[in-house]
C-alpha cells in the first residue's frame, strides 16, 4: 500500500509541473484554443462537393427564343452563373485560365437540330461530373415539366443533408489526434534533448511515473478539445447530439489511449524533435485520411479497407458519428471500444519495452 | 552577403541533414505516401456505390426500372429486402448506402404518368448521399424522358475535356504536388531555427561575423535542394506509376513548384523564428501549412462551392496558385504565357513573406 500512496504524491507534484510546462506560454494557451474553432469554421464551410454558383461559360452562335428560354432557366437555379462569351475559341481560354468550370454551346444550327453541347472541365472530374449532371437535369427539366416518375428522396439522420453535421465529429477527431500525438512525441524527447530528463532521473521519480504526468496532461488537453468543440458546435452551429455525454467522455478517453499510446511509441523510436515530428506525420497523415472522415472507406480498394482496421481513427469515428447523428449510449459501441483500447495498450506496452 | 560566409552555413546545415538518416528516409518517402493514399486509396467518383432495392411489384415496367440501376456504372445492388424494416436495417448497419423503393403501384400510376419511387439515404455521410442522390435523379431523370414521346427533343452532347475518361486520380495527382511540397517545404524549416534558439546555438553565432541574411539563406539552401528532389520524385512517379500525362513544359512546372517551395519554406522560417520552439513551431506549421493547402487550395473542394468570405481568404492560401498553375501543366497543357498572373502572385507572396522573414530575425540578435 505503502509504495502505491507515494508513487501517487510524486504524481500530485509531477502533475501541475507538466500542466505549467506545456500551457506556460501563452501561443501554446492560444494553440489549444483557437486551431480547433478555425478548423471547425473552415471544415464547415470550405469542405462541400455541392455545386454552388458555378461559373459557366455561354456560347450562343444563334441567338433564338428556345436558347434564350433555356439560358433563362439556367439562370433562374440559382446554382450557375453564366457568362457569355462570343465563340468557343474565347470561352476555351476561360476555362483553360481556369475561370470557367463548364461551356454550354448553341450551335449554328440550334433552331433546326435542338442540339446543344455541354463540356466540363476534367481537371476537376468530382465537379465535372456533379456540373455535366446538373446542367443536364435542369436543362430537361425545363422541357418536361411533369415528368411520368419522380423520386422522393428522405436522407436519414440528417435530413438537410447538412455538411457541419457530418464533418463536426471528423474535426473533432482530426483535432485530438493532431494535438495530442505530436504533444506526446515531442515532449518527452524535448525533456532529454534538454537534458532534464537527466535530472529528473535522479529524483525518487520512477519512469512510470513521469510518463503518467505526461500522458494525463496531454489527454488533458484532448478531453478539453473534445468538449469544447462538441459544445461550441451543439450551441453555436446548431448541430445535433443525440447520444449519451457518458458514451462520448468514454469513447474519448479510449480513443486518447491509443494516440497517446503511439505518440509514446514515436517517442521511443526517435533521438530529436525533428525525427518525432516527422515521424508523426508520417502517422497522422494516413490515419485522417483513411479514417473515412471524408472519403467513404467503403470507396477504397479492398487491400487499403483491410488497412483502415489499424487506424483508430476510424472507429472513434464511427463512435462520434453516431453519437451524434443517431443517438446510442455507453453499451453501443463495445467493439470499437475495444479496438481502440487494444491499439492503444500494444502500442505502449511496445514502448515501455522498447525503453527498457 | 557573403558566399564563403553562406556556404559555411549550407554545409554545416547539410551535415545535420545528413547525420540523421532516418529523418532524411521519411522527408524522402512522405511523397510517396501521400501520391499513395491520393492516388490510390481513396476515390472521390462514386462508381458502384452499394445500394439495395426493395421491389414491391415485379411486373415488366418495375423490372425495367430496376435493370437501369443494375446496369448503370454509378450503382451496384448488393441486394434486393423482402420489406422496409429489412432494408432500413441494412442503411442503418452502414450496408448499403441507399435503397430503392419501387411500390406496388408502380405500373399502374406510370400509365397515368405520376409514377413515384422512393430513395432512402443514409444522410451522415452528407456529401456522399448528396453524389448518389444526384445520380439517381440523373438516372431516372434520363429514362423517364425515353419513355416519354410527348416531351419536346433536345439533344444534349456531354464532352469532359483534359480528362476524357473523368477519373479523379487524374485531377487529384496535380493538386497532390502543391500539398507535398507545403508539407515537406513547412515542417522541414519550421523547426530548424526554433531548435537552434532551443539549443542555446544562436548565443555562440552571435560572436561570428555571421550576418541576418546570411544564415538564413545558408539554413534554406540545402532543404530548397531536398525538396526540389522530393518535386522531381513526386512528378516521376506522378508521369510513369499513376499514368498523369504531363500535357505541358516540365520546366515551367519546376520553375512554378520551385517559386511556391521558396514561399512555403519562408513561411516555415517566420513560424520558427515566432515559435522560438519546436513544439510550438511543428503545431504553427501544421495548422498554418497543411489545413489550408488541403482545405482552402481547390485541391479537392472546389473554391467556387465555398461562401463568399471564404473565398476571399483563399486569396492569401499560396497553394491556391500552384493548383492552378499545376492542374494546368498537368492536363491542359496551357503554361505561363497563359497564366502567368498566378506565378506572379506566388512572387508577390515570396516578396512580402522574406521581408517579414528579415524583420522578424532581427529578434535572433545576429549582424544585420
Amino acid at each position: 500500500m505503502r509504495p502505491i500512496m507515494a508513487s501517487l504524491l510524486r504524481l500530485r507534484v509531477l502533475l501541475p509541473k507538466e500542466f505549467r510546462q506545456l500551457l506556460r506560454d501563452p501561443r501554446m494557451r492560444f494553440f489549444v484554443l483557437v486551431p480547433p474553432l478555425i478548423q471547425l469554421v473552415i471544415f464547415a464551410y470550405a469542405a462541400t462537393f455541392d455545386v454552388r454558383n458555378a461559373q459557366v461559360a455561354v456560347v450562343d452562335a444563334a441567338p433564338s427564343a428556345h436558347s434564350r428560354a433555356l439560358l433563362h432557366t439556367l439562370a433562374a437555379g440559382g446554382h450557375f452563373s453564366l457568362q457569355v462569351y462570343a465563340d468557343m475559341a474565347a470561352a476555351r481560354r476561360a476555362m483553360d485560365r481556369g475561370t470557367v468550370r463548364a461551356i454550354v454551346q448553341f450551335p449554328l444550327d440550334f433552331e433546326r437540330s435542338r442540339r446543344l453541347q455541354l463540356v466540363a472541365d476534367g481537371s476537376d472530374s468530382n465537379s465535372a461530373l456533379l456540373i455535366v449532371g446538373q446542367l443536364k437535369q435542369t436543362l430537361l427539366a425545363s422541357l418536361d415539366r411533369r415528368p411520368p416518375i419522380t423520386v422522393e428522396t428522405r436522407a436519414w439522420y440528417n435530413p438537410n443533408l447538412d455538411d457541419l453535421d457530418f464533418f463536426i465529429p471528423g474535426i473533432i477527431a482530426n483535432v485530438v489526434l493532431i494535438s495530442t500525438l505530436i504533444l506526446t512525441a515531442m515532449t518527452v524527447i524535448r525533456e532529454r534533448e534538454q537534458g532534464t530528463l537527466e535530472r529528473l532521473m535522479v529524483t525518487p521519480v520512477a519512469r512510470l511515473e513521469f510518463l503518467t504526468g505526461k500522458m494525463i496532461a496531454v489527454a488533458a488537453v484532448g478531453l478539453f478539445d473534445v468538449l469544447l468543440i462538441t459544445g461550441v458546435g451543439v450551441l453555436l452551429f446548431a448541430v445535433p447530439f443525440r447520444g449519451s455525454l457518458p458514451a462520448l467522455v468514454m469513447g474519448s478517453l479510449l480513443f486518447l489511449t491509443s494516440t497517446l499510446g503511439i505518440g509514446l511509441l514515436i517517442s521511443s523510436y526517435a533521438r530529436t524533435q525533428q525525427q518525432a515530428m516527422l515521424t508523426a506525420i508520417f502517422i497522422v497523415l494516413p490515419a485522417i485520411i483513411l479514417s473515412g472522415f471524408a472519403f467513404p472507406i467503403n470507396n477504397m480498394p479492398e487491400p487499403v479497407q483491410w488497412l483502415t482496421y489499424i487506424d483508430p481513427l476510424r472507429y472513434f469515428q464511427i463512435i462520434l458519428r453516431d453519437l451524434f447523428l443517431k443517438g446510442g449510449g455507453l453499451g453501443d459501441h463495445l467493439g470499437e471500444y475495444a479496438a481502440m483500447a487494444l491499439i492503444g495498450l500494444c502500442a505502449m506496452v511496445l514502448s515501455l519495452w522498447r525503453v527498457r | 552577403m557573403n558566399g564563403q560566409r553562406i556556404r559555411a552555413m549550407a554545409r554545416k546545415e547539410w551535415w545535420h541533414l545528413l547525420r540523421d538518416p532516418r529523418g532524411l528516409a521519411l522527408i524522402l518517402l512522405m511523397p510517396l505516401m501521400l501520391l499513395f493514399l491520393f492516388g490510390y486509396a481513396i476515390r472521390l467518383d462514386i462508381t458502384q456505390a452499394p445500394i439495395g432495392v426493395l421491389q414491391q411489384a415485379h411486373d415488366g415496367q418495375a423490372n425495367a426500372l430496376v435493370a437501369q440501376f443494375a446496369a448503370s456504372r454509378s450503382f451496384r445492388i448488393v441486394a434486393y429486402y423482402p420489406d422496409r424494416a429489412a432494408l432500413g436495417q441494412a442503411l442503418q448497419a452502414g450496408e448499403i448506402w441507399a435503397g430503392l423503393v419501387v411500390p406496388r403501384d408502380y405500373a399502374r400510376r406510370l400509365a397515368r404518368g405520376d409514377a413515384q419511387v422512393q430513395l432512402l439515404l443514409d444522410g451522415v455521410d452528407a456529401n456522399t448521399a448528396r453524389l448518389v442522390r444526384n445520380y439517381a435523379l440523373a438516372l431516372v431523370r434520363g429514362y423517364a424522358l425515353s419513355l416519354n414521346e410527348r416531351a419536346p427533343p433536345l439533344q444534349i452532347d456531354e464532352r469532359v475535356w483534359f480528362n476524357q475518361a473523368v477519373e479523379s486520380r487524374l485531377a487529384i495527382i496535380p493538386g497532390l504536388i502543391a500539398l507535398i511540397m507545403a508539407v515537406i517545404g513547412a515542417l522541414m524549416t519550421s523547426l530548424t531555427v526554433a531548435r537552434e534558439m532551443e539549443q542555446g546555438n544562436l548565443v555562440m553565432l552571435r560572436t561570428t561575423p555571421l550576418r541576418r541574411g546570411e544564415f538564413l539563406l545558408g539554413k534554406l539552401l540545402p532543404y530548397f535542394v531536398i525538396g526540389m528532389a522530393d518535386l522531381l520524385l513526386s512528378v516521376t512517379v506522378a508521369v510513369w506509376v499513376f499514368e498523369v500525362p504531363l500535357r505541358g513544359s516540365l520546366l515551367e512546372l519546376g520553375l512554378v513548384s520551385g517559386l511556391f517551395l521558396l514561399v512555403v519554406m519562408v513561411q516555415g522560417v517566420v513560424i520558427s523564428i515566432v515559435a522560438g520552439n519546436q513544439l510550438l513551431a511543428s503545431q504553427m506549421a501544421m495548422i498554418s501549412t497543411f489545413l489550408p493547402a488541403f482545405l482552402l487550395s481547390g485541391f479537392i473542394f472546389a473554391i467556387d462551392n465555398m461562401p463568399v468570405v471564404l473565398q476571399y481568404l483563399t486569396l492569401i492560401v499560396p497553394a491556391r496558385y500552384l493548383v492552378v498553375l499545376s492542374k494546368a501543366l498537368f492536363l491542359k497543357g496551357v503554361g505561363l504565357s497563359l497564366l502567368w498572373g498566378q506565378a506572379a502572385v506566388l512572387l508577390l507572396v515570396l516578396l512580402v513573406l522574406v521581408r517579414i522573414m528579415l524583420h522578424k530575425a532581427n529578434k535572433l540578435g545576429l549582424l544585420r
